[in-house]
């Protein structure tokens, strides 16, 4: 029988009572979006909307939008401010001074604002609209030890967001308890504790994620203000090595070297320190105190790698029935937000965890995990409990699977927004032009795409590669199952090529290198990923052919690069091409490798050959 | 049967509101196609507008659903606004199909005042209905078992404001098998409530009654006697118990056409004769405790839907549903308790129709069946079957008989196998009609 009532959750809030002073807002960002009553039929519409540019002569509008190089575009009801202080915004007393200690730049209450940048301005007020968010204009952070100044918004909202529940429900606890307490049960919860879902690719960006938000949470003034943190740093922090001296002197330069190259790469930062990406971990926040490693189920974060958690999911195998609770997911049934931080470096990943894990996101529980179902709020009831989750994605660069999943994987019934940006393409700026062939080829689908190139490539790329004979013949191929169906057309024709992909080891790597610099392989196969972890250097480049343009639009550079200072050493050579081979599908590439406008006369033309020089 | 006519209409939402129903639930009656209320209807629901608690006797399928639905709703439609109505009334039931037929009966009454209704049975999964019960339902009907299921591990749930609860088909639920069950639920549902006992046999123990906590109770009996309706015809058929089979093959070839439910004794002995009856073309299915709840259902379903035209099976369909177009009941084995003959002969000739029923008597059930003769105070009918007909069939049953054994032991095999967990009888009981041409050529 129910007789004992715990507490819905059995520690009330973030804020100490002082903070309390702060008036409670009633219609807070957070309470606005979740208490929203709406029909079956609205949340479909919110689906299907196409968003449309956001124009109107609001302030909002025109900070939102001059923030970045670009225009949103939108659907549900425009935004209508975008507060320039977060008290204003409503945010708790409490939480604005954490922010404030630890950004010392920011200078409290006399600047009229609370950011770093109007960038991050616009952020938070896209992130306090509730909109789903596609944030592709991230740039790589100078270091990882901090999150980025974007993500550093994301998570203040995050961790607004958790306060207001703990404090809404808290406040009802104290409601029920009392005299005069109404017969019906407040609807303040989910099915499960889990509010905030963070996805990272690696566990150093994890790192400083999750020590972000523990510093938005407490002021850590006793030892075990951060429960287990000993153990975190253990884990997330950079793998020490064992017995430095004992390391033999070969792979001491090893990884010298590599270092070297590191930073000499744009994402250098990102592979920093410990690039583990499985793990998963829950944090619970409680009134001055934070615990890390808890169960999920008593959790209100999860900050897991999409690896991580995709394998909790699908885990067949699982067991005991604690096992088999978690394979169902159920405790993705209520997350109220979800963050992609860098998903530019899970696109390198494997996306398809990402979707699974989406597709796991917001069902119904299988099972009853013990929340007070009269305080269940009725969307997730009703099994609408996705169009209550809010989902922010960051990436360095714009991607179709990018804008596929905000469409398709996410029904928040606040709309999205997505930043439509005008890309400068990255041609200009390089020491030696070369000539560069764009083919469009031409396809009715994604699937025939694949198709089309691997036939224009044997029957006419490889046919004037295998006529020129020339040494120092580079394709460049993003995706690995592309790579694999070249790899078994080479080996069918018994070429020598030195094939340099993810899988590669260091050594064969460092020879299939040596192999194509010397001209012992005349011909290199070389995947996006490849390049993403292990930053090869090539030299000896004559003939550069892209089999489809790079996700990277940086790496295209890098290339062509790469392929003009090898043609300055050997002058002698002539004819040194670089071959692009694109279809429709790959606008997106194509308008941030030769920038937008350029695009879409090449995209309209029809002609299928496009020369830039 | 359905009222076409407004004048008709009109009449029969009058006579409803006589009743001091309100008009919309007049209406919503008269809409479901009655034309006046039955007569338990009459004397029962003004006592319970009145507030006062009833225990009802009537014959089988004479409405008593709607005798305490509608007063529930009619509570439901007067009460103060701005009072929460969650979980106000509780309607308990001995088997799941019951319980299910009573939420779809309660949920059509009670659509045009848009009343929410949830149920908790057995063998489906308690997250769902957790759900259910978060939508605080008004009216929850279910299975004593799974109710106190959720009492306990709910959060959320609890009886604290109930009004009204109803032990339907009550002398199988205050019987020992539900005592803890109901115990618990009378233990924590409030002392200010209304509480009615429904059903066709009573129990007679004053014990047994004073358990469910009745104030100053009012008993409506339609019926003094157990009777069953006037409109059915009864038989028997003497049969030696070595020919049982052959017997009852012969009794459905006579009725072949018609819908028809077989009740047996055993859960084993229904799921057995289900594969007979397949084995030699009938298009039969099972339905019995041993079986899952959504095979339950389903056989259930399919048997309504008319796609099956043969049910066998145990006491657990024996009582409160309603399919309409029963035309035969048969019993394989004489019931033990000749209350059961009752409720299961009560499953043909519902709400005015008329129905046959015919018992196989062998020579070790005499002294039941007079006792059953005892208690509804009528002699049956003769059946008598010619013996070299039946006798025809004998090779043919024989054969069906030895291969539904073979099936038997296969489907054992099964659940001890690789299907571990699946309860047995789950598997054949989808097995198409046509598998004994298969077995014939195996065999």
């Amino acid at each position: 029988m129910p007789q004992e009532q715990q507490p819905a959750h059995e520690s009330g809030g973030l804020d100490h009572p002082q903070a309390e002073r702060t008036l409670l807002n009633a219609a807070s960002a957070p309470a606005k979006h979740l208490d929203r009553s709406f029909s079956a039929a609205e949340a479909q519409a919110t689906v299907s909307a196409r968003e449309t540019p956001w124009q109107d002569s609001r302030e909002a509008c025109a900070v939102i939008n001059g923030a970045w190089q670009g225009t949103w575009s939108m659907t549900g009801d425009a935004i209508l401010q975008a507060p320039s202080t977060l008290a204003e915004a409503g945010v708790r007393e409490r939480l604005i001074s954490r922010w404030h200690a630890l950004h010392p730049d920011i200078s409290a209450g006399t600047s009229v604002q609370d950011f770093a940048s109007d960038q991050q301005r616009a952020l938070f007020a896209l992130c306090s609209s509730y909109k789903d968010i596609l944030l592709p204009a991230v740039p790589y952070p100078p270091s990882i030890a901090e999150p980025g100044a974007a993500m550093d918004a994301v998570l203040l909202h995050c961790m607004r967001h958790i306060g207001e529940a703990a404090a809404t429900i808290k406040r009802n606890n104290d409601a029920q308890k009392r005299e005069d307490a109404p017969e019906e049960a407040p609807r303040d919860q989910g099915f499960t504790r889990p509010k905030v879902l963070i996805l990272q690719p690696t566990r150093n960006l994890a790192q400083a994620t999750v020590l972000r938000m523990c510093q938005l949470a407490v002021q850590e003034t006793r030892k075990d203000s951060i429960q287990h943190k000993q153990r975190f740093m253990d884990e997330f922090g950079e793998q020490q090595e064992e017995e430095a001296d004992e390391m033999d002197e070969k792979a001491a330069k090893r990884k010298r070297q590599q270092k070297e190259r590191l930073d000499s790469v744009r994402h250098g930062r990102l592979l920093d320190g410990n690039t583990d990406d499985f793990f998963r971990i829950g944090i619970k926040f409680t009134r001055g105190s934070v615990r890390l490693f808890v169960d999920f189920y008593d959790a209100d974060v999860i900050v897991a790698s999409p690896l991580g958690l995709a394998t909790l999911l699908n885990d067949d195998s699982a067991s005991a029935d604690k096992e088999k609770a978690a394979a169902s997911g159920d405790f993705l049934s209520s997350v109220e937000i979800c963050v992609l931080d860098r998903a530019d470096m899970m696109l390198m990943q494997n996306w398809a965890h990402v979707l699974s894990v989406f597709g796991a996101l917001n069902r119904m529980p299988s099972e009853h995990h013990g929340a007070d179902v009269m305080r269940v709020r009725h969307a997730y009831l009703d099994g609408q409990g996705s169009h209550l989750r809010q989902t922010v994605v960051l990436s360095s660069f714009a991607h179709p699977e990018l804008n596929a999943l905000l469409r398709r994987s996410c029904a928040c019934i606040a709309g999205r927004a997505m930043l439509q940006q005008h890309f400068q393409g990255v041609l200009e700026g390089q020491a030696l032009q070369l000539r560069q062939k764009f083919q469009q080829l031409p396809a009715a689908s994604t699937k025939e795409a694949a198709d089309a190139r691997y036939a224009y490539f044997t029957r006419h790329i490889w046919l004037s590669m295998k006529d020129s004979g020339a040494l120092g013949q580079l394709v460049f191929v993003p995706s690995y199952f592309d790579y694999v169906r070249l790899r078994n057309f080479m080996q069918a024709h018994n070429v020598t090529f030195a094939g340099m992909n993810e899988y590669a080891t260091h050594s064969e790597l460092a020879r299939g290198r040596s192999y194509f610099a010397d001209g012992r392989a005349r011909v290199a196969l070389l995947t996006e990923r490849c390049l993403f972890y292990h930053h090869t250097r090539l030299s000896n480049i004559r003939d550069l052919v892209f089999y489809g343009l790079p996700d990277h639009p940086g790496f295209y550079a890098d290339l062509v690069q790469m392929a003009s200072s090898s043609r300055a050493a050997h002058s002698s050579q002539q004819h040194a091409s670089v071959t692009v081979l694109f279809t429709k599908f790959d606008a997106l590439q194509l308008s941030q490798t030769v920038g937008s406008d350029r695009a879409s006369k090449m995209l309209k033309n029809s002609k299928s050959a496009f020369i830039i020089c | 049967m359905a009222v076409t006519t407004p004048a008709a209409q009109k009449q029969a939402v009058a006579a409803f509101e006589s009743l001091g129903l309100r008009t919309e639930l007049a209406e919503a009656a008269a809409a479901l196609g009655w034309k006046s209320p039955s007569p338990v209807q009459q004397q029962a629901i003004p006592l319970l507008i009145q507030g006062r608690d009833v225990i009802g006797l009537a014959e089988t399928g004479s409405g008593k659903t709607a005798a305490f639905a509608l007063p529930i709703l009619q509570g439901l439609l007067s009460s103060d606004a701005k009072r929460t109505c969650a979980f106000y009334a509780l309607i308990l039931s001995p088997t799941r199909e019951l319980a299910l037929q009573i939420k779809e009966q309660v949920e059509a009454l009670g659509s045009c005042i848009a009343v929410r209704c949830a149920a908790l049975v057995g063998g489906i999964d308690l997250a769902s209905q957790a759900v259910a019960l978060g939508k605080a339902p008004h009216i929850v009907v279910g299975t004593p078992g799974r109710v106190v299921d959720h009492l306990s591990n709910t959060k959320g749930f609890s009886l604290k404001l109930l009004k009204h609860l109803v032990l339907d088909e009550a002398d199988r639920l205050l019987h020992m098998d539900f005592e803890q069950e109901i115990d618990q639920i009378l233990k924590v549902a409030p002392k200010e409530r209304r509480t009615q006992l429904f059903s066709a046999t009573m129990t007679s123990k004053v014990a047994k009654l004073q358990r469910a906590c009745l104030a100053d109770p009012v008993k409506v009996e339609v019926t003094t006697k157990y009777q069953t309706v006037a409109t059915l015809r009864q038989q028997f058929a003497f049969v030696p118990a070595k020919f049982k089979d052959c017997y009852l093959a012969y009794f459905l070839t006579e009725v072949a056409g018609s819908a028809a439910m077989v009740f047996t004794r055993t859960c084993d002995s229904s799921r057995r004769l289900a594969l007979l009856l397949r084995n030699l073309g009938f298009g039969a299915v099972p339905i019995h405790g041993h079986m899952s709840q959504p095979k339950r259902i389903g056989a259930l379903n399919k048997f309504k839907g008319g796609e099956r035209s043969l049910l066998i099976c145990t006491d657990v369909a024996s009582r409160g549903l309603d399919i309409p177009a029963v035309d035969v009941v048969i019993n394989y084995n004489v019931p033990t308790n000749s209350k059961d003959y009752v409720h299961r002969v009560g499953r043909t000739a519902r709400a005015g129709r008329s129905g046959r029923a015919l018992t196989l008597v062998t020579q070790y059930d005499v002294e039941l069946f007079q006792r059953i003769e005892a208690l509804t105070g009528q002699r049956m009918e003769q059946f008598s079957a010619p013996e070299d007909a039946v006798m025809l069939l004998l090779e043919r049953t024989n054969e069906a008989q030895r291969i539904a054994t073979i099936q038997m032991k296969d489907g054992d095999k099964d659940k001890s196998g690789k299907r571990k967990g699946k309860r047995a009888g789950d598997d054949e009981d989808d097995r198409d009609m046509l598998t004994h041409k298969h077995y014939k050529k195996r065999y």
